[in-house]
C-alpha cells in the first residue's frame, strides 16, 4: 500500500514537475531546412531540454549549442494579474508561432530573416498556458518573445516573473537526428500521380444534359445516329447532337417507369433493355418517338432487397442475351454474382459465376465479351467461355479504382484495347489484354483526366469518336472525344516466365531503356495485407524494332500485381517525354513461355555525341576515360579519389569538389547522375575559383539527391533539382536512388532553368529583388559573393556520399539563339 | 384494420413532371410488380408473377391508403367444361400504352401446351352506388382461341374482411369456403369480359370527382 502511494507521488512529480520560474525549451535536431514550421514524427525525444528565464534567444549558446536545422518548442504558464488586452510580439529567424491556451495569437511562419509579428489577445487574471513553436533553417537563429501589457507603450521581453513552467526539469532526451513529416514537391501528373486535365491528343465537345435524371447505366446509338441514354431512374432518353459543336443537344424522353434499368441494346426488332429483373423489348409502335410497348421477354430471377441480384449489362450473343446479377450484399441467393444467358423465349440459365458488383459489358465489338466488375477485385474480365469462374481472369485496376464502363477501341495503335472509365475519379484508363495458354491477364495505363467529377458511361461510334456521359459541377453532360493524337507512351505489356516485354508507341532512346535501373518495378500479392517487394531487373534489352523493350527477371510470381515505373530521362528519339511513366500488370499466372530478345543495344555508347548533337554545338566534358577538362577546386590537378569506371565518373571516397578547367557564361549543360541511397551531390555554375573557400561561396547549385533517403529530401527547397535552399522544384520527377537521372541546366545571362528527366522544374532570374530576398533568407546571406558571377566554372560536388556521372556535355549559347 | 397509410414518393406527388403512367418495380410492391396510375388518385399494383391485382392504393391528404387484394396462386385456370378447372402456367408479357390507356399482356400455358394470350385494360371508373371502382376488361387474343374457357381468381374482399362489390359480365363463382372472400370469374366465351371491383366504405369518404376517365396522358 505504501509502495503504491509513493509510486503515485513520484509519477505526479515526474510528469508535472515542480513549478519553476521561466520557460522550458525543447530542441529537436531535424537536419533539414524546412520551408515552414515542421511537424515532428511522433514519439521522438528532443535532443536537448532546458529551462530559460525568458525567450530572448539570439546566439547558438542560447539555443543550447544548436546553430542550424532545428525545431524548438517553448512552454510555460503565463501569470496575468491585470485583466485586459495584451499585445505580443515574436521576433524570429526563421519562422515562429505563439499559442496561448490553444489559440494561435501570432503567425510568424516561413523561412525568413529576423522579422517581427504582433498579435493581441484578451486575458483574465490567472494562469494561461503559452507555447512558442520555432524552427531554424540556416544562418542566424533568433527568437524573442515580447509583450505590451494594457496601458503600456512599448514592447519588452516577457519577464521571468510572469513565466512559470510545470514541465519536469529532467525530460528525457536522446541524441541524433529527428525525423519530421516530409514535405515534397508534387509528383508530375501521370508520373506517380493522376494525370492533370484532358489527354493532350484529344479534342472534346461537350453539352449539358439538363433533363437527365440519375446515372446513365446504358448507352447506345439509335438508327438515326442519336444517342440513347438509359438512366437508373427508369427513363430512356434520346439525345440528338447535331448542334454539339455549339454546345447544344436536344433531349426527348422515350420511355419511363423502368425498374432500375442496367443495360441497353438496339436490335432490328426494337430496343432491348434489362431492368432489375426483367428483359424488356421496347417498341415505338406509332413512330412518335415515345415507346408504346414494353414487352416482357424474360423475368423471374430472384432479386433480394434493393441492390442484391439486380441485373446489369446487356450483351447480345446470337439470338440470346447475356446479363449479370449483382452481389452487393451477403444475403443468401444462389443467383447473385452470376452471369445469365437469356433466350428470347424467356428461359434463362446461369453460365458464369464469381461476380461481385458488375456494372456492364464493354461496349462495341472487340475480340470477345468483357465484363466490368466494380467489386472487390475491380476487374475487367474477358469472358472466355460460357461456363467459367470469372474471378480468376482479367485485369485489375490499381489505386482503388472502380471500373464503371468500358469500350473497345477498334482502330489505331490501341486497336483491340479497352478504354475504361474509373468511377473513383481517376478518369480514363486503358487496358491491354495479354492472352496466354492458361487465360487472360494484362496491363493498365493512364489515359486522361479532365472529364468531369464522375463519368457514367462510355461508348464508341463507327466514326471512331468516343462518347461519354459525365457529371461536373454544372450537372450531367455528354462529351464527344475525337482524335487521339500521338503521344509517346507505353502501349502494351506481355509477360513470360523470364520477364516482361513492353511495347512503346515510338522508338525509345536505347541507352536509357536498356539500363535496368530505369525500370522500377514493385510487386505485391493479390492477397490483401501483403507488402510490396522490388522486382530485380537483371537486364533490359531494346529489340530490333526499336520500340520494344524486354526486361528480364526471375522474380515474377503467380497471383501478383506489378507496378512499373519508368524512371529517369525517358524520352522518344525526338525528345518527347512519356505521357505517363506508369503501368500496372495483373499476373494471375506467369505464362509458360519465354522470350530470347534479339538485341540491338548494349550498355555502351555513353559519353559520345551523336552527329546531331555535334551539329548543335555540343561538346563532351567527360569522354568516359579521362578527366583532362577538370581539376579539383583549389587544386591544379584532378583528384584521384574521383574514379573512372565503366564510363562513369564516380566519387567513391573523400575527394573534394571538382571544377571544369574552362569557364562558361551562357551555356546549356546536360549530364546523367545517380546517387546511392541517402546520397547527396550537386552541380554548381558560375563558380569563381579565386573567391571564397568553397564552390558554393559563389556558385548556385542544382541539387542532386536521393529524395527518399536523404534528410534534404524532406523539404522541396533542398530536394533533387532545386536551386538549393532558394527555389523548390515545381514537380518531383527524381528517380529513386541508384537509378540514373538526367539534369539539364540552361544559363543565359541572369536566366536559369533547371530541367530534370525532361521536365522544367525550376526557373529563376539571378540578381532580382526576389532572388536577393531569398538569398537573405538562406544561409547564403553570409556569403557576399554568392550568385555574384555571370561567368565561371562548373563544379561537381563531393558531399561525402557516392555519386556517379556520365554523358556530361555542354554547349555555349548565343544570347540571340534562344530569344 | 387493413387500410394502411403509406407514403409512396416514387409514384405519387413527387417531382415536377407528371409521374409515370406505369412504373415497373419500385417502392409500391417491389421488383415483381408493376404499378399503374389509373386516374382519380387510384393506383393499381399488379403482381407480375401471378398476373393478378396485388393491391389498390388511393391518394389521401396524408399520403396514401392501401387495400391488400393479393390472390395466392394458382390464380389462372383453363377448362374444357364446367367441371374442368386446370391450373395453368402464368407468364408476364409486359404492357402497351394504347390511346393513353394501359394494356397489360398476360400469357397462359396449359399443361397440354395450349397458349392463350390475355390482354387486360384496367381503368378507374364509377362502380355500384357511385363508388370509386377499378374495372378491368379482359380479351383473349390470338388466331387460335382454342376451345378452353379462361378462369381468373379474384378477391371479393380483403383477407381482413373488407368486402367489395363485384360486377362482371362473366360468370362469377364465389368460392365461399370459410369466408375467404375469393371468387372465380369464368370469362365470356366470346368477346371481352369485364370485372369491376368497387371500393367500399372507407373510400366513399373521398369519392372520385370524375370517375369517367382513365389514366394520365402518355
Amino acid at each position: 500500500m505504501m509502495f503504491s502511494f509513493l509510486w503515485i507521488i513520484a509519477s505526479l512529480f515526474l510528469t508535472t514537475g515542480i513549478p519553476t520560474p521561466g520557460i522550458t525549451i525543447r530542441i529537436w535536431d531535424i537536419k533539414v531546412s524546412p520551408v515552414d514550421l515542421p511537424q515532428l514524427d511522433p514519439g521522438q525525444h528532443p535532443n536537448d531540454v532546458a529551462v530559460v528565464s525568458t525567450l530572448d534567444l539570439t546566439s547558438p549558446a542560447d539555443f543550447l549549442g544548436h546553430e542550424d536545422t532545428f525545431y524548438l518548442l517553448a512552454d510555460a504558464d503565463l501569470t496575468i494579474s491585470e485583466p485586459g488586452v495584451y499585445e505580443f510580439q515574436l521576433n524570429s529567424d526563421d519562422g515562429s508561432e505563439l499559442w496561448i491556451a490553444g489559440t494561435r495569437v501570432i503567425d510568424n511562419g516561413g523561412l525568413h530573416s529576423a522579422e517581427k509579428a504582433v498579435g493581441r489577445i484578451a486575458l483574465d487574471i490567472g494562469q494561461h498556458p503559452i507555447q512558442v513553436k520555432f524552427f531554424q533553417g540556416t544562418v542566424d537563429a533568433v527568437l524573442q518573445l515580447s509583450w505590451k501589457p494594457p496601458l503600456k507603450n512599448s514592447f519588452v521581453i516577457v519577464p521571468e516573473s510572469v513565466l512559470k513552467t510545470n514541465l519536469p526539469a529532467a525530460l528525457p532526451t536522446s541524441p541524433g537526428p529527428k525525423s519530421i513529416v516530409r514535405e515534397k514537391s508534387p509528383r508530375l501528373p501521370g508520373h506517380g500521380s493522376r494525370l492533370d486535365g484532358l489527354h493532350a491528343g484529344m479534342d472534346a465537345l461537350h453539352a449539358v444534359l439538363p433533363e437527365l435524371d440519375g446515372q446513365v447505366t446504358g448507352m447506345t446509338l439509335s438508327s438515326d445516329g442519336s444517342l440513347l441514354l438509359l438512366s437508373d431512374q427508369g427513363s430512356l432518353w434520346k439525345v440528338a447532337h447535331s448542334e454539339l459543336s455549339h454546345g447544344k443537344v436536344a433531349m426527348k424522353r422515350m420511355a419511363e417507369g423502368l425498374d432500375d434499368p442496367g443495360g441497353i441494346v438496339l436490335a432490328d426488332d426494337g430496343i432491348w433493355v434489362v431492368q432489375r429483373e426483367e428483359l424488356t423489348r421496347l417498341r415505338d409502335l406509332d413512330d412518335d418517338g415515345v415507346i408504346d410497348e414494353y414487352s416482357a421477354m424474360a423475368t423471374g430471377w430472384p432479386v433480394i432487397g434493393h441492390d442484391s441480384g439486380r441485373a446489369r449489362g446487356l450483351l447480345p450473343v446470337g439470338k440470346d442475351f447475356l446479363v449479370m446479377l449483382t452481389k452487393s450484399s451477403e444475403q443468401a441467393s444462389e443467383h447473385r454474382g452470376t452471369l445469365l444467358r437469356i433466350s428470347r423465349d424467356g428461359s434463362w440459365d446461369i453460365v458464369g459465376e464469381g461476380l461481385v458488383e458488375p456494372t456492364g459489358f464493354a461496349n462495341g465489338s472487340g475480340p470477345g465479351p468483357v465484363i466490368i466488375d466494380q467489386g472487390k477485385h475491380s476487374g475487367i474480365m474477358p469472358l472466355l467461355s460460357d461456363v467459367q469462374d470469372l474471378s480468376g481472369q482479367g485485369v485489375r485496376l490499381p489505386e482503388g479504382a472502380s471500373p464503371q464502363s468500358a469500350m473497345w477501341l477498334q482502330s489505331g495503335p490501341w486497336k483491340d484495347q479497352l478504354l475504361v472509365v474509373d468511377a473513383a475519379g481517376h478518369g480514363l484508363r486503358r487496358v491491354a489484354f495479354d492472352q496466354h495458354d492458361d487465360g487472360v491477364q494484362g496491363s493498365v495505363f493512364r489515359v486522361s483526366q479532365g472529364l468531369g467529377n464522375r463519368i457514367d458511361h462510355i461508348m464508341g461510334d463507327p466514326e471512331g469518336n468516343v462518347w461519354l456521359v459525365s457529371h461536373d459541377d454544372r450537372g450531367p453532360r455528354v462529351s464527344r472525344l475525337q482524335t487521339f493524337r500521338h503521344l509517346f507512351q507505353m502501349e502494351s505489356i506481355e509477360a513470360c516466365e523470364n520477364g516482361l516485354m513492353i511495347k512503346f508507341s515510338d522508338p525509345v532512346e536505347p541507352l536509357v531503356a536498356s539500363d535496368p535501373s530505369a525500370w522500377f518495378v514493385m510487386m505485391e500479392s493479390m492477397d490483401e495485407g501483403s507488402g510490396q517487394q522490388r522486382v530485380v531487373i537483371d537486364r533490359a534489352t531494346v529489340l530490333s524494332d526499336g520500340r520494344s523493350v524486354f526486361i528480364e527477371t526471375d522474380d515474377l510470381r503467380n497471383g501478383t500485381l506489378l507496378h512499373l515505373q519508368l524512371v529517369g530521362p525517358w524520352s522518344n528519339q525526338v525528345g518527347q517525354r512519356l505521357h505517363s511513366n506508369e503501368a500496372w500488370y495483373t499476373m494471375h499466372q506467369v505464362p509458360v513461355r519465354s522470350i530470347v530478345p534479339d538485341s540491338i543495344s548494349r550498355m555502351d555508347g555513353h559519353n559520345r555525341l551523336t552527329p546531331m548533337q555535334e551539329a548543335e554545338g555540343w561538346s563532351l566534358l567527360f569522354d568516359g576515360e579521362t578527366m583532362d577538362l577538370w581539376r579539383g577546386f583549389g587544386k591544379d590537378h584532378f583528384p584521384e579519389e574521383w574514379t573512372i569506371r565503366d564510363g562513369q565518373l564516380i566519387r567513391t571516397q573523400p575527394a573534394g569538389d571538382i571544377i571544369t578547367r574552362e569557364q562558361f557564361d551562357d551555356f546549356e549543360l546536360s549530364l546523367d547522375w545517380k546517387v546511392e541511397p541517402g546520397g547527396n551531390s550537386g552541380v554548381f555554375f558560375n563558380v569563381a575559383s579565386d573567391v571564397g573557400n568553397a564552390v558554393y561561396h559563389t556558385g548556385p547549385e542544382m541539387q542532386l539527391l536521393d529524395n527518399e533517403g536523404h534528410p534534404d529530401g524532406g523539404s522541396p527547397l533542398t530536394s533533387a533539382g532545386s536551386n538549393y535552399a532558394l527555389h523548390a522544384p515545381v514537380w518531383d520527377v527524381a528517380a529513386p536512388a541508384d537509378s540514373w537521372n538526367r539534369s539539364r541546366l540552361v544559363v543565359q545571362g541572369d536566366s536559369v532553368e533547371h530541367w530534370l528527366n525532361g521536365v522544367l522544374i525550376v526557373e529563376y532570374l539571378l540578381g532580382t529583388p526576389e532572388w536577393r530576398r531569398r538569398v537573405e533568407d538562406s544561409k547564403f546571406r553570409s556569403m557576399p559573393q554568392y550568385g555574384s558571377q555571370r561567368r565561371g566554372h562548373i563544379a561537381l560536388q563531393d558531399h561525402g556520399e557516392k555519386v556517379s556521372f556520365r554523358n556530361i556535355r555542354i554547349r555555349r549559347l548565343e544570347m540571340d539563339a534562344l530569344e | 384494420m387493413l387500410v394502411l397509410c403509406v407514403l409512396i414518393p416514387s409514384i405519387i406527388g413527387m417531382g415536377e413532371r407528371p409521374h409515370p403512367l406505369v412504373k415497373r418495380g419500385g417502392d409500391l410492391g417491389g421488383a415483381e410488380t408493376v404499378s399503374i396510375q389509373l386516374g382519380n388518385g387510384l393506383v393499381g399494383v399488379w403482381d407480375i408473377r401471378t398476373g393478378t391485382l396485388r393491391k389498390a392504393l388511393i391518394e389521401t391528404a396524408d399520403g396514401h391508403d392501401s387495400l391488400d387484394l393479393e390472390v395466392e396462386p394458382p390464380s389462372w385456370f383453363m377448362g374444357q367444361n364446367e367441371n374442368d378447372e386446370t391450373i395453368v402456367t402464368y407468364s408476364w408479357r409486359g404492357y402497351r400504352i394504347e390511346d393513353d390507356q394501359v394494356v397489360l399482356m398476360h400469357e397462359l400455358r396449359s399443361p397440354t401446351g395450349e397458349i392463350r394470350s390475355v390482354q387486360e385494360r384496367p381503368v378507374s371508373t364509377v362502380g355500384v352506388n357511385g363508388l370509386l371502382a377499378l374495372r378491368s376488361t379482359f380479351v383473349s387474343v390470338g388466331a387460335d382461341q382454342g376451345s378452353s374457357r379462361v378462369i381468373k381468381r379474384i378477391r371479393t374482399g380483403t383477407p381482413g374482411g373488407v368486402t367489395m362489390p363485384i360486377a362482371t359480365n362473366g360468370e362469377l363463382v364465389p368460392l365461399g369456403l370459410n369466408d375467404n372472400f375469393l371468387a372465380d370469374v369464368v370469362f365470356s366465351k366470346t368477346g371481352s369480359t369485364q370485372i369491376t371491383l368497387s371500393f367500399n366504405g372507407y373510400w366513399v369518404e373521398n369519392p372520385a370527382k370524375d370517375a369517367s376517365g382513365s389514366g394520365s396522358s402518355k
